[in-house]
């Protein structure tokens, strides 16, 4: 029984180490690797821009409208906040260095897994600084790949040099992929969607 | 001199923007005018303007819409600007509008119905609840300020105080401030109020 136990578990470690060890794939041809260069999306990253958003959110079939409140406080910081209709707040974050720091959440959301799932979401959703691992090519399109939160992500840039999605992978599958709609360095609209849970997000500029 | 003069004049400013309390035998005197005043309201229409501060940001965040109520209670709360989003508080339900995208909420949620209670209970003279709030009244200007802090632990979660503003002689609310627990604040007000109009059932249809 013992025995049996051990060489399951000896089986599943070399199945992962295998998953673990295989290279990550991108669809199109590499064009540059090592490469130091950084990346900086145009979106939520002019410093004292109030940018305003109606957005939606369904989660786990809710469905909620509100305000999406983004602000670029200094090159460090933001801040991100949701708002219902009628304006209360139902999360407000910091995010400076990396580190996204809960200054108000509405009392039924405040649950340890939820928040965590916040947090992970609203920074890669507005993050505009990326270090460049990687450029692939594919139909006169540019793929970087880049990491946030310890994952992959590889951003799609357009013939006109636009960001135009952002997906978080893991080395399995697909994570989280955002898109933005833009013709200038504001976004028009962005759609969010979670691939590990039921979460999907639209936000519509704000007039 | 001069400067001594200046500053007399600002010190009485200053005095003039202060709140004072009202005293027991004025604030009872406010609240039978309202209560009188309110008391025979068949109904209310008035456009209203939502101003969201919060502390990170320079500008308010505004939106626009209008509100009517009923005696029977029935609330249309509804945005316009920017955008398309109206909700109907009757019979226990809400009844929501998302830009023609229809649903129906039974009486769930918790903020909406203090919204509407808050609104109609202001209107109708009978939001001055001992049970729910501890209140004070306060003068300030030509206006009376009205300060509910709620005594129930659920509620506290969302508000800290409600603020209602009364014009001299008015016994409707102006403004309506919702502070919440991190000191940011919603504030609404009222214009273009008209009382007693009729208001055709189909407002509160949905």
């Amino acid at each position: 029984m013992f025995q049996s136990t051990r060489a399951y578990l000896v089986i599943s470690l070399l199945l992962l180490s295998l998953f673990a060890c295989k290279s990550y794939q991108v669809d199109g041809d590499l064009v540059t690797k090592d490469v130091e260069q950084k990346l900086v999306l145009p979106y939520f990253n002019e410093t004292g821009f109030e940018y305003l958003y109606s957005g939606k959110i369904e989660a786990y079939g809710n469905s909620l409208s509100g305000i999406l409140v983004v602000k670029k406080i200094s090159d460090s910081q933001k801040r991100v906040a949701l708002l219902s209709d009628f304006g209360n707040t139902l999360m407000d974050f910091k995010i400076e260095n990396g580190e996204v720091e809960v200054n108000y959440i509405l009392d039924d959301l405040n649950k340890k897994i939820i928040v965590k799932k916040l947090k992970k979401y609203f920074e890669l959703l507005v993050n505009s600084n990326y270090q460049v691992e990687a450029i692939y090519k594919k139909d006169g399109n540019k793929i970087y790949t880049s990491e946030l939160q310890s994952k992959r992500v590889k951003l799609y840039e357009n013939a006109s040099s636009t960001i135009q999605q952002v997906k978080q992978v893991s080395r399995l599958k697909e994570k989280v992929k955002i898109e933005y709609y833009s013709t200038s360095d504001i976004a028009d609209s962005i759609h969010f969607k979670s691939n590990e849970i039921p979460f999907e997000m639209k936000f519509q500029l704000r007039e | 001199m001069k400067y001594i003069t200046v500053l007399f004049i600002s010190f009485q400013f200053i005095a003039f923007s202060q709140e004072t309390e009202l005293s027991s035998s004025e604030a009872t005197k406010f609240r039978t005018m309202v209560e009188k005043g309110t008391k025979d309201l068949k109904s209310i229409k008035t456009d209203f303007v939502q101003n969201k501060h919060m502390e990170f940001l320079t500008n308010d965040i505004e939106s626009k819409g209008k509100m009517y109520l009923n005696a029977e209670g029935m609330l249309r709360w509804q945005y316009t600007e920017p955008n398309k989003y109206s909700i109907i508080f009757k019979n226990n339900k809400i009844y929501i509008d998302d830009n023609g995208k229809k649903s129906t909420v039974d009486g769930d949620q918790k903020m909406f119905q203090k919204i509407s209670k808050l609104i109609s209970g202001s209107v109708k003279g009978d939001l001055f609840d001992d049970d729910e709030f501890n209140i004070s009244y306060f003068k300030k200007d030509d206006n009376i300020l009205v300060k509910l802090t709620p005594k129930n632990k659920e509620m506290t979660k969302y508000i800290s105080q409600v603020v209602l503003t009364f014009p001299k002689n008015d016994s409707t609310v102006s403004q309506v401030k919702l502070i919440e627990p991190s000191g940011d604040y919603t504030l609404i007000t009222f214009i273009n109020k008209q009382l007693n109009v009729p208001i055709d059932k189909s407002v509160f249809s949905h």
